[in-house]
């Protein structure tokens, strides 16, 4: 039985390196892979890998399981690095398509269990399904402020819509988002 | 703010679209009330699952290895006592082993400068160098003889650079403007390292210091992180 991220979690709090070794086993390619989608360049997607574990590192005991799996938790610190590094760069990544099901980039994927392989799909199909049954407009804001980190202002110039109706889109996609993903059924494990 | 404000407000929240003054208010707000902190944790839940549309990477063996050389000397698997001596200052046995090695350290940074330089029986000034929450791990002494312009850096606890990039020291003058002093570029995870470092003027003209990390060969300025910091002279 595979030791659960919260217990090794409470290992790193206490100082071991092993424990903190153990979650990046299992996190750093997902660390990975968000920092190279949101950055696009490799370099800066290792240096953000390694300050997010090493911020978990410093700050374990700051994570608090209310607010959030420790994954969500990575992947939080990940994004907010990101966003960082892309406010500093004061340019935007080229517009791509984020709707399509295959990796934007071609990069060498983790080899999981057939086990980890089956949640993964089962996740990804229960994602899927709950962004396709948004209206289209609340898909796309959503993804340009998750993915690109634009603000409401820069995302309103690049559709050429009012403010006031990407501020209300982007909370609707929040909401609805979340209820979607709420109401598929959920996996036979949980 | 309320409970309804603030549920109102979790969405721009939690994809970090919040003004500052609001996201504090929420901040401040989710730490007393277990309610609205379960619903934030239910949005940021649901907003990171978008993370699946970006496929998992691998990334290099060697970003592991980096990591895991950057966690304080504590944490790291301990060897035998020369081993342990040589891992860094602050050992875990207490000031007292720190303070040897130090001393050890004192002792041949005084006698290579003095070889380098032919100066003897001047006085040395030594100027003590941290790591940032970069490089937590890291340690250094810049080592000089007031008046002149050539140093020795000696540093520990940094990780090797990716090929692309290097480890660059600056020299901060009074009005802030960086100078490059040295550019390094560790490629193994060796205990310490001693850096030749040559300024354009005396040494003691610069009040500061500081370590980036910068492309290999350096910059014109600095325009990465911050990797270490002088503290003052020792």
């Amino acid at each position: 039985m595979p030791v659960s991220d919260q217990a090794l979690l409470h290992r790193v709090r206490h100082g071991d390196a092993h424990a903190l070794s153990a979650l990046y086993d299992r996190y750093g390619p997902w660390v990975f892979g968000l920092a190279l989608r949101m950055v696009q360049q490799v370099s800066v997607a290792e240096d953000i890998t390694q300050e997010v574990f090493l911020r978990v590192w410093q700050k374990a005991a700051q994570y608090h399981p209310q607010r959030g799996s420790v994954r969500t938790w990575l992947l939080t610190i990940t994004r907010n690095l990101a966003l960082d590094w892309l406010r500093k760069q004061k340019r935007r990544p080229p517009t791509r398509s984020l709707e399509g099901p295959e990796p934007l980039l071609p990069l060498p994927e983790t080899t999981p269990s057939p086990e980890e392989q089956a949640i993964l799909r089962w996740e990804r199909d229960r994602l899927r399904q709950a962004l396709q049954q948004l209206p289209a407009e609340q898909r796309t804001v959503l993804l340009l402020a998750y993915f690109e980190g634009l603000s409401h202002q820069q995302i309103a110039r690049r559709l050429h819509c009012p403010l006031g109706t990407v501020k209300s889109r982007l909370r609707a996609a929040v909401k609805n988002l979340r209820r979607n993903l709420e109401e598929l059924a959920p996996h036979p494990n949980e | 703010m309320k409970c309804e404000q603030v549920q109102a407000a979790l969405p721009d929240f939690v994809l970090g679209l919040a003004d500052e003054e609001t996201a504090q208010a929420i901040r401040a707000h989710l730490r007393q009330c277990p309610a609205c902190a379960g619903e934030y944790g239910a949005y940021l839940e649901s907003v990171h699952s978008l993370a699946m549309l970006a496929p998992p990477a691998t990334p290099r063996p060697e970003i592991k290895e980096q990591i895991l050389a950057r966690l304080p000397t504590s944490a790291r698997p301990r060897g035998g006592w020369l081993q342990r001596l040589a891992l860094g200052w602050r050992a875990r046995q207490g000031w007292a082993m720190g303070v040897a090695v130090l001393l050890l350290m004192f002792v041949a940074a005084a006698t290579l400068f003095t070889a380098l330089t032919g100066r003897y029986g001047q006085a040395l000034r030594l100027v003590r160098m941290k790591g940032t929450e970069h490089a937590p791990a890291a340690q250094g002494l810049l080592v000089f003889v007031p008046h002149q312009t050539h140093a020795l850096l000696i540093v520990s606890g940094l990780p090797p650079t990716p090929p692309d990039r290097a480890y660059q020291l600056w020299l901060i003058r009074p009005d802030g403007q960086r100078v490059s002093g040295a550019v390094f570029a560790p490629t193994k995870a060796r205990t310490w390292h001693l850096v030749p470092v040559t300024a354009p003027n005396a040494l003691d003209a610069f009040p500061g210091f500081g370590i980036t990390i910068e492309p290999r060969g350096g910059s014109p300025r600095p325009t990465g992180p911050k990797v270490m910091g002088s503290r003052g002279e020792f």
